[in-house]
């Protein structure tokens, strides 16, 4: 609805300022358009609108300006729309805006036509009773109020299920993280490094010392996984001492090992050089002994039917 | 055919072991008198086996040792009857807070009869020399004795004196009072070979040692050597065989000083100011080796380098405050290097 039509200025400017509405209640809102028609490289400068449009008109709300190309009439169109209210009842005059027009090396001042808004009060229902005020009204719950409460439920949940995790895995001798790995048997792997070893044929070509180093190595892992002994950073001397005091060894067995460790030892420091057949034979002492201590179940069951391991060994 | 491989073998094994078989021999022949030695030394020393078997190693790698143990613990006697049992000068100096070093190596005098000055040799010219409580004299006394350790020298107004062969410098200190001492400075006591700590006799042994002393007579070792049997010992000793394997060992050992981290012992990162010098691996090595020979041994064995490691390297590892706040030692830190270096 159309309340207002525009003012034209001059000749190729014109200046509109409608309202949606001339009428309205109290605290209603309602828009102000204001458009300006001009010629491309005119400048129009728009007023600097305030919180009031006069003492009584509030402006809720403004847009930034718009400018549109009308390109059958080749002209630019500006537009800005302002929200009003009015929180009085009565009617009420709405200056024209003034614009400020320059063309040229002119400058002038162009307004639009003045407005008329009414507002009307609240028309009072004198049919009905008197009623007490509304109570006060709950305002909806939202997002923001309920997340802190979301988040400690969530965390809690987790920590519930990481408990529950941690439980599970320690009840079942898993480990936490990863899945569980299945350790292969210390023997095993010796065995298998073994015939490594000697696939590798080492002193057969003449690599003699490193075929003691690894064949000690091959040894010393193996104690250190089945007995859980240093054997890696301990001597000769010390391991023998540890495995006698083990009591899992028997003295035909730590002979055979003490043999092959001080061969080995006189090998990789003392430059010896021992017959192939010792080599042999020391190869053989390994695997001896490792089949020998191997971990079985029937082991520790004769240990423990009271079979005394002697540790009386001379080392 | 069985004979002739017999043969062979036999052959073999001699062929062989000819290098190591050869320094052996040798070794048992001048190492024979080791046991004279320490059985001589047996008979006035009850126990302290450890110290005697320092002393040997100091006496045959050449190098000076540190004793540190609370009084009475046989310390001066220990280093005269070994002096003993040379054929060589002894001195015991007493280092106290008034000694000068004048009174160490000699000064010039003046003799009226000759109208000139004369050199008047002082105590550090003899064999073996006991610097007793040797942190109870300033650094001057301390540098002069030091001075003289390594430069093997000793110079007296324009003159320049070699000092006797062999010369062993045995200088102990009291772990237990340390107020108006002058603590030795870290590049001095790099300068000793060993720092060995001795501690008290067990209950058997103090026995005997109760029984000697109020004896009738008191034993004496007697002289079995001469100097240069000494001089000899220490060509032989060089000569042991130390394999690469073993050279490797000892830089693990002394690097794991330096550079824990890498060693697996990040916990002692921040515990260590300054790890064991380039002198640690040597006097390491050379420890080593003497206890090899001692042991009646060519080679060297991680053994041996495991019986020297605390006396070689308990004084060359400097501890921060931190380590001091939790009580951490040097004596720890070994252990747990020798601990988690793997043994070749």
């Amino acid at each position: 609805m159309i309340l207002f039509s525009a003012d034209v200025i001059g000749q190729l400017v014109s200046v509109q300022a409608q309202l949606d509405s001339n009428t309205i209640v109290i605290g209603d809102q309602i828009g102000l358009k204001i458009e300006v028609k001009k010629n491309r490289g005119d400048i129009i400068k728009f007023p600097a609108f305030g919180d009031h449009l006069t003492e009584e008109i509030e402006i809720i709300d403004k847009t930034a300006i718009d400018s549109v190309w009308l390109k059958d009439e080749d002209k630019v169109l500006l537009k800005q729309q302002l929200l009003i209210t009015v929180f009085d009842s009565g009617l009420y005059y709405i200056p024209p805006i003034e614009f400020i027009l320059v063309s040229g090396n002119t400058a002038d001042t162009i307004r639009s036509r003045s407005n008329y808004l009414e507002v009307l009060p609240f028309a009072l229902d004198t049919t009905n009773t008197i009623r007490d005020i509304k109570a006060i009204e709950k305002a909806p719950v939202g997002f923001t109020e309920i997340y802190p409460y979301v988040l400690a439920a969530l965390f809690a949940g987790i920590l519930v299920w990481v408990l529950l995790y941690y439980l599970k895995k320690k009840k079942n001798n898993e480990p936490i993280l990863g899945r569980l790995k299945i350790e292969e048997p210390a023997h095993i792997i010796a065995m298998r490094e073994l015939e490594a070893l000697k696939a590798g044929k080492l002193w057969q070509r003449k690599e003699v010392k490193r075929y003691y180093s690894i064949l000690t190595e091959i040894i010393r892992r193996y104690i250190e996984r089945r007995f859980k002994i240093l054997a890696m950073e301990q001597t000769t001397d010390e391991i023998l001492t540890e495995l006698v005091g083990t009591g899992l060894v028997k003295p035909e067995d730590l002979k055979v090992l003490k043999e092959t460790l001080e061969q080995a030892d006189l090998v990789k420091f003392a430059k010896a050089d021992p017959l192939p057949d010792e080599n042999e034979t020391h190869y053989e002492n390994a695997c001896k002994f490792v089949n020998n201590t191997k971990f079985r179940e029937d082991f520790i069951q004769v240990k423990d039917l009271n079979e005394p391991v002697s540790n009386e060994v001379t080392i | 055919m069985g004979l002739e491989i017999c043969c062979n073998k036999k052959k073999h094994m001699s062929e062989i072991a000819v290098n190591i078989k050869e320094l052996n021999e040798k070794i048992q022949k001048e190492s024979s008198f080791v046991d004279m030695v320490t059985l001589e030394m047996k008979k006035v020393i009850i126990g302290q086996k450890h110290l005697v078997d320092s002393l040997l190693i100091g006496l045959l790698s050449d190098g000076h040792i540190l004793l540190e143990g609370v009084p009475g613990l046989a310390k001066t006697l220990a280093i005269k009857t070994l002096a003993q049992t040379i054929d060589a000068k002894f001195s015991r100096i007493q280092f106290t807070p008034d000694l000068l070093p004048a009174d160490l190596i000699g000064t010039m005098i003046y003799s009226q009869k000759n109208e000139e000055f004369q050199v008047k040799k002082g105590p550090i010219f003899a064999n073996f020399v006991l610097a007793d409580e040797v942190n109870r004299s300033p650094a001057k006394v301390q540098s002069a004795l030091l001075e003289a350790m390594q430069e093997k020298q000793v110079t007296i107004g324009a003159e320049t004196f070699e000092l006797p062969k062999p010369f062993l410098v045995l200088a102990t200190q009291n772990p237990i009072e340390q107020e108006g001492t002058y603590p030795l400075p870290e590049a001095q006591v790099d300068r000793f070979m060993l720092k060995v700590v001795i501690n008290y006799p067990t209950k058997d042994e103090e026995r005997l040692i109760i029984r000697e002393n109020l004896g009738k007579q008191f034993p004496a070792a007697t002289t079995i050597l001469k100097s240069e049997d000494i001089i000899n010992a220490r060509n032989v000793v060089k000569e042991v065989y130390m394999d690469e394997k073993i050279e490797q060992y000892i830089l693990d050992i002394v690097f794991a000083t330096r550079y824990p981290a890498e060693y697996k012992l990040g916990q002692y990162s921040n515990m260590i100011r300054y790890g064991g010098s380039p002198r640690a691996s040597i006097y390491l090595a050379a420890a080593a080796k003497a206890y090899a020979f001692i042991k009646r041994r060519g080679y060297v064995i991680p053994e041996d380098v495991r019986a020297v490691c605390h006396d070689v390297l308990r004084h060359r590892i400097g501890l921060t405050y931190e380590a001091e706040a939790e009580n951490i030692t040097s004596e720890d830190i070994i252990t747990d290097i020798l601990n988690n270096v793997e043994v070749p």
